[in-house]
């Protein structure tokens, strides 16, 4: 049996336009990301001085803030090591943490552009659609908890490297207000996807 | 709620309706306001659910009873396909 979904015949141009907006930002967002994180790769793999930004939380510094200025006593809370000789257990999560970032970003976007190029043609509400939400929002949920794993464990690598000694200072930072966000916003979205295909499901067929 | 099978022995007589009232499909759709699409779907035996309110607009415009509209077939009578 064939469907029997009677689909709008198009999407207005006040939809279309902001969809199409959407969906070059999106492919640009992740053509900026896979560029900037390749670049990041060929720096840490180069062989060189490799630049490590580290969470430092409450470590006490003097700085001067202007050119002549007398120099204050200032808190850092992130601060951009350089490590002249990494080692590979600084590399490797560094490394992992781009790729990771890539791949996130990668199906993030495609499976949005997929959803959004689904609504252009006119069905919103899909079993493909609401798995496509689901996709996105769970690559996205383990994006924002393993990329920040990652570099922190590199950071701690490049501390301890620079002190020769153990871990001192560094702390893994995992925004708890930002997973809980993005949580919420998944949760809401695949909600929102699976109750409109149950009610396209229910009016399937209705005249 | 019934099976999927037993919505085929629901038949619409539209176009016996049409035919003796001399009135076009586009025309009707036009009339009752429901989209040429939808009443195609429905002509055809291809409905699963009618709204009470394009019932009562057709039963208008085509001057008749939603029985008029409507048959249910005995088991085994061949249905359309849907």
């Amino acid at each position: 049996m064939g469907s029997l979904t009677i689909r709008p015949q198009s999407t207005s141009r006040g939809d279309t336009i902001p969809l199409a907006i959407l969906m070059l930002s999106g492919a640009g967002i992740a053509t900026w990301t896979l560029a900037s994180a390749a670049g990041r790769i060929a720096e840490l793999v180069g062989g060189g001085p490799v630049r490590v930004r580290a969470q430092l939380a409450g470590t006490d510094a003097g700085a001067r803030i202007a050119a002549g200025a007398p120099e204050l006593p200032i808190e850092i809370e992130t601060a951009r090591l350089v490590v002249p000789d990494p080692t590979m257990t600084t590399v490797v999560p560094l490394v992992l943490e781009q790729v990771l970032l890539g791949l996130v970003v990668l199906i993030v976007i495609a499976c949005l552009l997929a959803v959004a190029a689904s609504i252009m043609r006119g069905r919103v509400f899909s079993s493909a659609n609401t798995r496509l939400v689901g996709a996105a929002g769970a690559a996205a949920l383990l994006g924002a908890w393993l990329v920040p794993l990652c570099a922190t464990v590199g950071a701690n690598d490049a501390i301890a490297q620079l002190l020769g000694s153990g871990l001192v200072g560094a702390v893994f930072v995992v925004e708890p207000f930002a997973l809980v966000s993005i949580a919420f916003v998944v949760a809401i979205a695949i909600t929102t996807f699976g109750v409109g295909d149950r009610l396209r499901r229910d009016t399937d067929g209705l005249v | 709620m019934p099976a999927e099978e037993d919505l085929s022995r629901l038949h619409c007589r539209l176009d016996g309706l049409l035919e003796a009232r001399g009135i076009t499909l586009t025309a009707l759709a036009e009339a009752v306001g429901v989209s040429l699409v939808n009443l195609s779907v429905l002509k055809n035996d291809r409905a699963k659910a009618i709204r009470f309110s394009t019932l009562i607009a057709l039963c208008d415009a085509l001057e008749c009873q939603p029985g008029d509209l409507f048959e249910v077939r005995a088991h085994g009578t061949p249905g359309s396909p849907r």
